[in-house]
């Protein structure tokens, strides 16, 4: 009973959300890794300000997918695209990729923080593009910190190397590191399968206050993690999108036969 | 199943182990051992000139005993600023293009190859190649930008290899961090990938300074094997004994050895050789302890303050 209930909450929700355009249209889009065609005709909508999460068992194209977006799969030599992706209404392949990636901002599974502080991991990408007075700085490195949940444990110590810290402050570290350029769109790539459970509660926790004010698209292999955090959820199988929906719908009452299989563990 | 013998398949296995930990003990103890016999046996029979000032700063004798390695120790370390000066840049340069930017054809396989064929090649080539360019068609004489050049060529293509390794063993993930940012190759490089490299790129150079500080054959017959008296006072910088002037002959401290055993005259010429012999042993010895604690120092920097 309560589960329709949600059911329906989101379907509300979703309703609002359909009134704006969406972030990233995907249509009919195409991928192949030389002859291996990793993703086939994709076509989905990411809402604006929401988390959408990316299921699938390994190999399914999710990854692929959302390395599309901000065109990270331009560094594989044989890759060849057919369809079209907008982002905010823009397509992204006839753009530069380098202004693309600062609007389209990616969290990795490892954290990889610079080889420099805390303070100029953060600072580093807003530099590139305008100077920076000490003040305006000293309150982008806090505003930034404190939205990743970070500020409290290492506002002593802004100048240690961010390689210091350990997994879960590192990944939130990078976080704040793609937020300080303000990206449009956050992407993540299974941002804590690295890391323990408290660190992971962390920053699931930060990913739901991020779709907030921000498109959030997160990859992850861990089905209770698309419940907690997302409010759409698509699920890929062998490089195709089989069904996507609102969280709620997807996990409660799957159209597919596939997606019933999946969340019931038939195969992964 | 049923008849495998479970104590003595360990038994066996144990036995194995325990001789192979002997047999590689004893091989490295041997290495040590000898390693230890040479470093003393030059350490001890240089001793009474090793820290003798008027050795270490005195100039050459040519016939009567007494003489010194001033200007040799001199010419040794300018030699070596020299060399590093004109191949770190290039070798990063080259490193840089090669790990970073070359595309996978045949004109960077072929440059991959001939910088694995120059590391191979005897240092006395190298010198003779420096001999007939340098010193004789480009008619640069016995000098230290001759010594300096044939050097960098034998330099280079270790550098290369250190400094493209260095980079290529910097994470993948820090590439990515640096592209998915929107930073173009030359920023990754520039702001990511060399201070994550960096101490391994130290640690490279200081050791390759090393080599080329004990290289010998390659400088016989490039920066020569005379040694005109320094005057420190002196900046005409085209005078033979202008200690800056980059176009005099200059023996380092390796040919001074060599020198001194092939056709040294001066009566207490073994006591110069041997002292000489552990000068420069000094020398390599404390540039490889500085490559480790100045790599050390850089990576502790890196990951804690």
């Amino acid at each position: 009973m309560t589960d329709f209930e949600n059911e329906q909450g989101a379907a509300v929700r979703d309703a609002g959300a359909q009134v704006d355009e969406p972030m990233i249209s995907i249509r009919d889009f195409n991928l192949w890794y030389g002859d291996f065609q990793a993703l086939k005709g994709v076509t989905l909508d990411i809402p604006k300000n929401c988390a959408t999460a990316f299921i699938g068992p390994s190999g399914c194209g999710k990854s692929t997918l959302l390395r599309t977006f901000n065109r990270m799969c331009d560094f594989v030599p044989t890759v060849r695209t057919e369809g079209a992706i907008e982002v905010a209404g823009r397509d992204i392949f006839s753009g530069d990729a380098n202004e693309l990636r600062v609007r389209v901002g990616m969290v990795f599974q490892h954290p990889n923080p610079f080889p420099m502080s805390i303070r100029d991991n953060i600072l580093y990408g807003p530099r590139r593009m305008r100077r920076l007075g000490r003040a305006e700085a000293d309150e982008l490195v806090e505003r930034c910190l404190r939205d990743a949940g970070l500020w409290d444990e290492v506002r002593d110590k802004l100048g240690q190397s961010g390689l210091g810290l350990s997994g879960g402050q590192q990944q939130r570290l990078c976080i704040a590191r793609a937020l300080a350029t303000q990206p449009e769109v956050l992407l993540m790539d299974e941002p804590t399968s690295a890391l323990d459970p408290i660190s992971t509660a962390l920053v699931e926790e930060l990913m739901v206050q991020l779709a907030r004010e921000r498109t959030v698209v997160v990859v992850t292999h861990n089905m209770q993690q698309a419940t907690r955090v997302a409010d759409k959820t698509a699920f890929f199988y062998l490089g195709e999108l089989v069904e996507s929906g609102p969280t709620k719908q997807l996990f409660g009452n799957p159209v597919q036969q596939k997606t019933k299989d999946y969340l019931t563990g038939r195969f992964s | 199943m049923a008849n495998f013998d479970m104590s003595a398949h360990v038994r066996r296995i144990n036995r194995q182990d325990r001789i192979a930990t002997g047999v590689l003990v004893s091989i490295a103890a041997f290495v040590m051992l000898m390693l230890a016999a040479i470093v003393t046996y030059i350490l001890v029979a240089g001793a009474p000139k090793l820290f003798d000032l008027n050795f270490l700063t005195g100039k050459p004798q040519q016939f009567k005993e007494g003489g010194g390695i001033g200007p040799e120790l001199f010419n040794s370390f300018y030699l070596l600023v020299l060399t590093l000066l004109i191949s770190v840049p290039l070798s990063l340069g080259a490193a840089i293009f090669l790990s970073q930017y070359a595309p996978d054809n045949a004109i960077t396989a072929v440059a991959k190859t001939a910088i694995e064929t120059l590391s191979s090649l005897p240092s006395v080539v190298v010198g003779l190649f420096g001999f007939l360019f340098f010193v004789l068609y480009m008619g640069w004489g016995f000098s230290i930008i001759a010594g300096a050049v044939a050097l960098t060529m034998f330099n280079i293509p270790i550098l290369v290899r250190v400094i493209q390794q260095a980079l290529e063993d910097v994470p993948r993930s820090q590439r990515d961090a640096g592209l998915a940012m929107g930073l173009t190759r030359w920023e990754t490089t520039i702001h990511v990938l060399l201070p994550a490299a960096m101490p391994a790129i130290v640690t490279g150079v200081v050791l390759s300074a090393g080599r080329v500080f004990g290289e010998a054959a390659a400088l016989i017959f490039t920066a020569g094997q005379s040694a005109p008296v320094l005057d420190f006072t002196c900046l005409d910088f085209s005078s033979p004994s202008c200690p800056w002037n980059v176009f005099r002959p200059a023996e380092t401290l390796a040919v001074h050895i060599w020198k001194i055993n092939s056709e040294g005259v001066v009566p207490d010429l073994t006591a110069i050789s041997n002292g000489t012999a552990a000068v420069l042993m000094v020398c390599i010895l404390a540039f490889n302890i500085l490559a480790r604690v100045i790599g050390k120092y850089l990576e502790r920097r890196l990951t804690s303050e």
